[in-house]
């Protein structure tokens, strides 16, 4: 078997290919939904209309794409550079724990201080954790994939000591968690008894800007110069190192804004489980959306449409939740197959 | 501590006589027109020894006829907010769970659906009119196994590993440890928190380090403890759950935890419209049948232990002796 890129994609097969990508992927799970005694045709039905029909289920798809899209865009933005970041997992964490730090007081009284406050200081920490991989790289040549990784279990240690420690609630009676954020610096419900909340627009707006910032600006160049050849673009005067750093930087930051997001906006205060593996979730959705900022806005959609839908589904059929589970990686595996045959023509011989 | 006295006994256990009866005809079964439409959300799955507490006691509810019972089990935290949301949406009468997790957020979503009643296991007090919290209060029983133990130790060192040193833990640590120094006054005690409510490696690396400093009856509050004791051929002491049969000859006596008569007392509230915001931990009690000791095995405790608890478990039961409640952290050497 042999692959050979695609030169120009017809519209017509980047339409059709990730519509047959979702009805492979439903079509393989009838089999264990089938086995597990579901009705397969209705429990599809009941996916859908877990996930879209209705206000709580449109708003809790929402809530759930609204992290997704900050760490795909944390994915997205360093893949382009070629900064391999699989750490957006402790940078969300970092995000959280700066979060709880500057906001579980309510130091000012206005949420037009405090909430912006909160933002930046988790954004900073984010930023500052993923800039340590990439010095050791730009300096000493570490491999970040390594680095990046490896820090996601070190920073997830530091939370536990964090919240059976100094940041631990004293009215937790003992159980392992931060001081609540202030009413102050909680980011605003957007639809009330919805848990969509200001989290959702900073992401929107966010893709929006990555998308400016890499496709229309001298930095954005840059930045796809040294992912395409760092050789030709110190020849051509561009400082590797610097846009390597600028590029850590931003996605840190956005995905410390995730994990702002997750313990201002939904949680309340920091716990070891405050994600779900949102971090991880997101290089996915920056590969379905091939690094594209503005496609990272509806592959988190999707991830974030069929994990609600088949969660709901199990729960309505009474089927275990780990078939959930299954349809949800059964789908991203056939979307990034699919992607990769949009890539390239397959030649078998 | 035990009350002395002698002149008002009679009194006292007539009291308990007439309460007790009261009890049973508040138990009795009723049948309502319809089942209550009962929907449960847990963390973990139901195999796991706390919830499957719960589980079993709403599945015979269901058998009963007195419920129709869902249930959605292994949900994340970050998740559970909604699942309770969804099943609130659906027109559930009574969702029950374990919020310890999401205080604040389950609250909330009790203020947003003021006409479902909500029963949730918690560290922390019933809230507005639909919020009611049960947790499980066997620190009767685990008082008893201390007994056990204090009486079975030959090295007077017992060792007890824990998840996290919250109150429904701490408490019934403490009142194992007030068992065994009952009757043992020379017994020390080594105490570690695992940090995880699930890692049975943790637990069992916790647990051999305590057989080796010389622990020979071990407190297996979490999964994995129990291992320890066998493969060390030490005892152990079960908690929530009855695993004699899992560990024969290791696990000696072991404190069980019914969820029966506060689901019973639950859905009959709600059934009549009485449900309000209360505190039902009481009802894991021994007096209310919510807590027992699970059988002993008379070739591994001797009879004079056995009559020795079973002595004091009539005390407890007849009001005669209460434990004592303390939710502060247990450590080492206490």
């Amino acid at each position: 078997m042999r692959l050979e890129p695609r030169g120009q994609v017809p519209l017509w097969l980047s339409i059709t290919t990730p519509i047959v990508a979702i009805f492979v992927a439903l079509l393989l799970c009838a089999v264990p939904l089938a086995i597990a005694g579901a009705p397969v045709l209705e429990a599809y039905w009941l996916m859908l209309r877990g996930a879209l029909g209705g206000r709580l289920a449109l708003t809790e798809t929402l809530a759930r794409a609204a992290p997704l899209v900050l760490t795909g865009l944390a994915a997205a933005v360093a893949f382009r550079a070629k900064l391999w970041n699989i750490g957006a997992e402790g940078q969300l964490y970092m995000g959280a724990v700066a979060a709880v730090v500057v906001g579980s007081t309510a130091w000012a009284s206005s949420p037009f201080i405090m909430v912006p406050a909160v933002m930046l200081a988790g954004a900073l920490a984010g930023a500052v954790l993923l800039l340590i991989p990439t010095l050791l790289k730009t300096r000493l040549g570490v491999d970040e994939v390594v680095t990046t990784l490896l820090l996601n279990f070190v920073v997830l240690l530091f939370v536990s000591l964090l919240v059976e420690g100094p940041l631990q609630d004293p009215m937790s009676m003992g159980w392992p968690q931060s001081e609540p954020i202030a009413d102050e610096a909680a980011l605003p419900r957007l639809i009330p008894r919805t848990r969509v909340h200001l989290g959702l627009v900073v992401a929107l707006v966010a893709a929006a800007l990555v998308w400016l910032l890499v496709a229309r600006t001298r930095w954005g160049f840059e930045m796809r110069a040294v992912g395409a050849n760092p050789s030709a673009a110190r020849f051509a005067g561009m400082s590797t190192g610097a846009v390597m750093i600028r590029v850590a930087l931003i996605s840190g930051g956005l995905a410390g804004l995730a994990g702002v997001g997750e313990v201002a906006g939904v949680r309340g205060y920091l716990t070891t489980d405050l994600s779900p593996g949102y971090g991880y979730s997101g290089i996915v959705v920056a590969m379905l959306a091939q690094l594209n900022a503005l496609a990272v806005v509806a592959a988190a959609l999707f991830v974030a449409t069929i994990f609600v839908g088949a969660d709901s589904m199990s729960r309505a059929l009474g089927v275990s939740s780990y078939i959930a589970h299954l349809i949800v990686a059964t789908s991203l595996l056939t979307m990034l197959l699919g992607t990769l045959w949009l890539r390239y023509r397959v030649h078998w011989r | 501590m035990s009350w002395s006295m002698k002149s008002s006994r009679r009194a006292l256990l007539g009291f308990a006589a007439g309460a007790a009866a009261l009890t049973m005809m508040a138990t009795a079964p009723v049948a309502w027109a319809e089942p209550v439409d009962v929907a449960a959300v847990y963390t973990v799955p139901v195999e796991q020894q706390w919830v499957s507490r719960i589980h079993k006691a709403l599945n015979e509810a269901e058998a009963r006829g007195e419920i129709t019972y869902d249930y959605s089990e292994n949900v994340a935290n970050t998740d559970y907010e909604r699942v309770m949301r969804e099943y609130a949406d659906a027109g559930k009468d009574l969702i029950i769970g374990e919020v310890f997790g999401v205080e604040r957020a389950a609250r909330q979503v009790a203020a947003d659906y003021p006409d479902t009643a909500f029963l949730m296991g918690s560290s922390f007090g019933p809230s507005g009119e639909n919020f009611a919290v049960f947790d499980n209060w066997i620190h009767e029983p685990s008082y008893l196994t201390g007994i056990v133990a204090g009486r079975l130790t030959e090295s007077n060192k017992i060792g007890m590993v824990g998840g996290y040193p919250i109150p429904e833990v701490n408490r019934l640590m403490h009142a194992f440890m007030d068992g065994a120094r009952d009757v043992n006054p020379d017994v020390e005690f080594l105490v570690t928190f695992i940090g995880s409510w699930y890692d049975p490696p943790k637990a069992k690396e916790a647990a051999f380090a305590m057989i080796d400093s010389g622990a020979d009856i071990l407190y297996a509050e979490r999964f994995g403890v129990s291992d320890a004791a066998a493969e060390r051929d030490v005892k152990a002491i079960g908690n929530v759950i009855d695993t004699q049969e899992d560990y024969p000859g290791t696990v000696v006596a072991s404190a069980l935890w019914h969820m029966e008569p506060t689901i019973e007392r639950a859905v009959e509230a709600v059934a009549n419209g009485s449900f309000e915001a209360a505190d039902y931990g009481q009802y894991s009690y021994m007096s209310y049948g919510g807590g027992s000791l699970a059988p002993m095995d008379p070739e591994l405790v001797p009879q004079e232990i056995l009559d020795e608890v079973a002595e004091r478990e009539q005390e407890i039961l007849d009001g005669m002796f209460r434990v004592n409640v303390n939710d502060s952290e247990p450590t080492s050497g206490q």
